[in-house]
């Protein structure tokens, strides 16, 4: 059941043009980055400098800044590719097809979350393997701490994607899916920056800031409280989608 | 198939079906007949899942939707006044996913396409994009989704409207090939598409199931006593004082400028006395207010 | 108009709700939490009466019941996920995957904090959150070495305080200076200035095995005495050397022995040359792992000038002048510290020490091999070292060392590469006196090299880190096809697709 939804999202976003140059921009902007950390990292090791450590590590010299660029990435391209998820099957018509239908409710919400999840590792790992690729062929890079990286992606993105698909869910406009998705995820990472200090502020900070359960996966350093923190957040809305969709049967 | 008791489906303080109930036997084709706004959207909505009741139950070949639920939609095939259609994916491939939904069987899933396809008749556009068809081919894609699955209860929600008369004859072409397997529900404003499709019909207006069964039952159900309708050039009010005088007539109601007379008896002497009468004023035309279509705009008007 | 106030109030209280009980979940030792609650309740309750006839005949009818079952199941589901998260955050299980595992203490670290029985022991860091670069790269630094001894011990509690930011704490902690360590547990105290894993683990044993060592200040030779209280003497230094969790005692080398608990022994000013015995049981007692600091007056001799060679180490001719002091105060005869040295004893120092009336301190002709001589402090290169104190006015002579004279050197001694002690040399005495110590960058020189001096004799061995950084070689050309591929290549190939895509659906 999950699948069939998941495969027709999967297929449809495949065969879209306009996917396929969300994608290109994406990818070109992932491929700036890279290209300029990249340089910024070379000519650093090239120049010595102040560095306390002989030679520049890889780890915070190249992959966290990577780590960094490519969340950022994320975050601004995931309400793009989440705001039509729901809102389009509303604004379509296409709602009593899945209403009617024996399929559950639930299984619309995971299907489209795990289709979305499929292409995005896609867009992540295939399209951006130019990275891993340039490191292990002209260096030797730390692979553990990149697989970790890898995994960071991975669940910041799972817990994107569930709120754009409830943000989604709101409404039938893509614009307020995409501007909630935008405002929230922004909001929640930003709220880094209150980090410091001891207050309630701190601790909210702390508990509830994006960043703050992301960053560690770029320095090489697995938290299972990050990894369960993130799961948590896609779960939680994922269930809100869900019940939103539900709702449409009894408003 | 069919059963409806006391469905009732309020929106806060608007009531938008009110205590309706009708069944629908197997292989009967039921029309649901009633103005724009009397609640046949919603009421079909609600037996196919797409909305919940208020209170009241509906079963759908036995299941009942509340506590049977995927049970009752796998016997059920719909489709909406706005047919539910992706249009990024071609036709074969809609009918093919409107399948899968379904849960047809991997092993049977081709060829039930390939038969709702061609009952259909999409065989020659199955390859083109759903959103580059015409308002009659989505149409028929529409019902090729509600088809794919060979349900056994076959719900449409105003499947003429739109097209034009040589689409609306095809489609209604296509309905009458389904009769005899299936049971069919079939929603509609127009009483002549409902009297000639349909061997039963419900009217709903307000909300409220106002008569229900086959033309005759209906007739007897709305109607009382013969009337006809009469519109004169006179005096509405002097033709009305004088034909309330005869004996025949029972009543004599003003419709703007026409008379409904109600007769105390059917028979035809009666009718041309009246008429005898009213030709005083001038007559213009004398019809009988016992048709449907009367029945139909009284019963609404009520 | 109510309606609209009440359901502000509604959401309000509902946003209170939502944020309480996941606070309650995840951080219960919140502050406000009750205040939070209560509007949570005041705010729902509120709306609930005053919006009441739109409330229940919603609620009655159909949809509001399955709204509130959907509440509901959320609110159960939020509650849950919340629980499940803090359950993971307290185990705090961890994978560190950095090359040489730098989020990680050493699995020697870790036996050792498992062995730690008893109550708790506090670790309390001060560090700045933010200022200039440096600063903050301790702060980064601390920060990754306090999350790995918290992920390492469950028998430390570690916290980390901006001093800016956390003024109570820091003043009940009498801490003012920024990248302090207090590591406490009961009465044992012990304060640490921006240590690394050894000193921290180190530090860490003592506290819990309540050891103490001892800093002896030579005694019964004239020397600067401990228990009076006048410019000249060292009750200031030794009350800050308390403070750091060092006990300080008098001591006559030339009567008692060294004991065992000495890590550092002070030889301030003695009035008398010490004896060749006393000499030779410094020096043994060097052999053994110690830490000796002369601190010598122009003029006068300490009896310990064979030892200070034969650690490379020697007093220079003449009197230490400062012309850039001299612009300040006048008197030129007390030297500045314009530059401190990158032995990790003063590294990081940034007030400049004053001494007053010094000689210059230099390398002894003939050092032996097994050395290292470090300089700890020098002036700038203005000073030089004037052999004529008395001529009127000061000036550079050719006979005259020209700076920057050092003020302050560190010999360490591994003979056969065994470390065998540590001496330090200062050509004066009064800086570290109670005169001196007024001056902030004395006191923090003081406090810094002794605090440091002491924590190096009783070190715990912990392994090398092995730390492979990995490595990167491209040349320009290299870069300019990966950039080619990275902005044109892959995002074309996408719009060649998406251009193909486009063109076979236009026929569709």
């Amino acid at each position: 059941m999950i699948w069939h939804v998941a495969r027709r999202e999967l297929l449809s976003r495949l065969r879209s043009p306009f996917a396929w140059v969300v994608a290109g921009t994406w990818l070109a902007l992932q491929g700036l980055m890279f290209t300029l950390i990249l340089g910024v990292y070379l000519r650093a090791s090239r120049d010595g400098g102040e560095w306390e450590e002989e030679s520049l590590p890889l780890l915070s010299g190249l992959i966290d800044p990577l780590y960094s660029s490519q969340s950022l990435l994320l975050l601004l391209f995931m309400p793009l590719l989440t705001m039509n998820l729901l809102a389009g099957e509303q604004r379509g018509g296409t709602l009593p097809l899945l209403l009617s239908s024996p399929l559950s409710t639930l299984s619309v919400v995971l299907g489209k979350w795990l289709a979305l999840l499929a292409y995005v590792s896609g867009l992540l790992f295939v399209g951006g393997a130019l990275a891993p690729i340039t490191m292990i062929w002209f260096g030797e890079p730390p692979l553990m701490p990149m697989l970790g990286a890898g995994l960071g992606l991975l669940l910041l993105a799972g817990a994107l994607g569930a709120l754009g698909l409830l943000a989604s869910s709101l409404s039938g406009s893509q614009l307020v899916a995409a501007v909630v998705t935008w405002t929230t995820s922004l909001g929640l990472w930003m709220l880094a920056v209150l980090e410091t200090g001891d207050g309630p502020a701190a601790a909210l900070a702390r508990h509830g800031s994006l960043l703050v359960h992301v960053r560690s996966f770029g320095q090489g350093l697995i938290l299972g409280a990050d990894v369960a923190w993130l799961l948590a957040f896609a779960a939680l809305g994922l269930l809100i989608a869900w019940q939103r969709l539900e709702s449409w049967r009894w408003r | 198939m069919i059963e409806v008791e006391q469905l009732t489906r309020r929106y806060g303080a608007l009531v938008a079906v009110d205590s309706v109930s009708f069944s629908v036997q197997r292989g009967e084709v039921m029309g649901l007949l009633g103005p724009n706004g009397a609640g046949k959207t919603t009421t079909l909505r609600i037996l196919c899942g797409c909305l919940g009741p208020t209170s009241g139950t509906v079963r759908i070949a036995g299941h009942d939707i509340t506590a049977a639920p995927r049970l009752a939609r796998a016997a059920l095939g719909y489709l909406p006044e706005q047919p539910p259609l992706y249009e990024e994916m071609t036709v074969r491939d809609f009918v093919d996913h409107a399948a899968r939904l379904r849960l047809v069987g991997r092993g049977v899933r081709a060829s039930a396409v390939d038969q709702a396809l061609e009952l259909t008749d999409l065989q020659d556009v199955q390859r083109r994009l759903v959103g580059h068809l015409s308002k009659g081919y989505r149409q028929r894609v529409g019902l090729a989704q509600a088809l794919v699955h060979s349900p056994a209860v076959l719900v449409l929600d105003e499947p003429t409207s739109g097209l034009d008369p040589t689409q609306m004859a095809g489609m209604r072409r296509l309905i009458h090939q389904l009769r005899g397997q299936r049971t069919i529900l079939i929603s509609t404003h127009l009483l002549g598409e409902a009297t000639s499709l349909c061997d039963r019909v419900t009217i709903l207006a307000g909300g409220r199931a106002v008569a229900s069964g086959t033309e005759d039952e209906l007739r007897a159900q709305l109607l009382a006593e013969p009337s006809v309708r009469i519109e004169i050039e006179g005096d509405p009010a002097e033709c009305a004082a004088a034909l309330e005088a005869m004996e025949c007539v029972g009543a004599v109601q003003r419709d703007g400028r026409c008379l409904v007379v109600t007769l105390n008896t059917g028979t035809p002497s009666a009718r041309s006395a009246v008429n005898g009468a009213a030709a005083a004023f001038g007559l213009l035309s004398s019809r009988p207010a016992d048709g449907l279509e009367e029945l139909f705009l009284r019963a609404v008007a009520s | 108009m109510t309606a609209l106030i009440a359901r502000l109030i509604g959401v309000l209280g509902a946003l209170a709700a939502v944020v309480t009980l996941g606070a309650l979940a995840a951080a219960p030792e919140l502050p406000g939490l009750r205040t939070l609650g209560l509007t949570a309740a005041v705010g729902l309750g509120g709306w609930l009466y005053l919006d009441w006839p739109a409330v229940s005949s919603w609620v009655r009818s159909r949809g509001g019941l399955e709204a509130a079952r959907a509440a509901l199941l959320v609110l159960l589901g939020g509650a849950i996920l919340s629980v499940a998260v803090a359950l993971v955050s307290r185990a705090d299980p961890r994978w560190d995957l950095s090359p040489g595992g730098r989020h990680s203490v050493t699995s020697q670290t870790a036996a050792i904090l498992a062995t730690l029985d008893g109550p708790p022991i506090e670790v309390t860091g001060f560090f700045m959150a933010a200022g200039d670069p440096v600063a903050v790269r301790h702060r980064a630094h601390w920060d990754a070495l306090a999350d790995a001894f918290a992920a390492a011990g469950p028998s430390l509690v570690v916290r980390t305080f901006d001093p800016d930011v956390s003024r109570r704490e820091a003043d009940q902690a009498g801490v003012t200076d920024n990248g302090v360590v207090l590591i406490s547990r009961g009465a044992r105290k012990e304060r640490l200035y921006a240590p690394d894993e050894r000193t921290l683990v180190t530090a860490i044993v003592r506290v819990a095995r309540e050891r103490t060592r001892a800093v002896y200040v030579s005694a019964g030779h004239g020397e600067r005495p401990l228990d009076t209280v006048s410019g000249l003497s060292l009750t200031d230094l030794s009350a800050e050397l308390r403070a750091l969790g060092l006990a300080v005692r008098p001591l006559d080398v030339s009567r008692t022995e060294i004991p065992d608990d000495a890590a550092v022994l002070i030889v301030a000013d003695p009035s008398l040359p010490l004896a060749q015995a006393a000499a030779e049981q410094i020096d043994d007692w060097l052999d053994g792992g110690g830490a000796l600091l002369v601190a010598a007056e122009p003029g006068r001799d300490t009896g310990l000038g064979p030892l200070l060679a034969a650690s490379g180490l020697a007093l220079g001719p003449g009197l230490v002048v400062d012309p850039l002091v001299r612009s300040v105060t006048g008197d030129a005869s007390t030297p500045m510290v314009a530059r401190y040295g990158l032995h990790a004893s003063v590294r990081g120092l940034r007030t400049p020490a004053v001494f007053l009336g010094a000689s210059p301190v230099i390398e002894a002709p003939h050092a032996p091999t097994e050395v290292t001589v470090h300089r700890l402090a020098e002036t700038s290169e203005l000073a030089w070292a004037e052999s004529n104190p008395g001529e009127q006015p000061l000036t550079q002579g050719a006979g005259d060392a020209a700076g920057p004279i050092t003020l302050l050197a560190l010999s360490e001694r591994h003979p056969s590469g065994r470390s065998a002690g540590t001496i330090v040399l200062a050509g004066d005495a009064d800086w570290l006196a109670n005169d001196g110590m007024r001056n902030p960058g004395n006191r923090d020189l003081a406090v810094r090299l002794l605090g440091a001096l002491a924590n190096e004799q009783d070190l715990i061995e912990l392994p090398p880190r092995d730390l492979p950084q990995g490595s990167l070689a491209m040349d320009w050309l290299d870069q300019v096809v990966v950039g080619l591929v990275a902005l044109l290549g892959i995002p074309g190939l996408c719009l060649g697709v998406a251009a193909g895509l486009w063109i076979r659906r236009r026929g569709m």
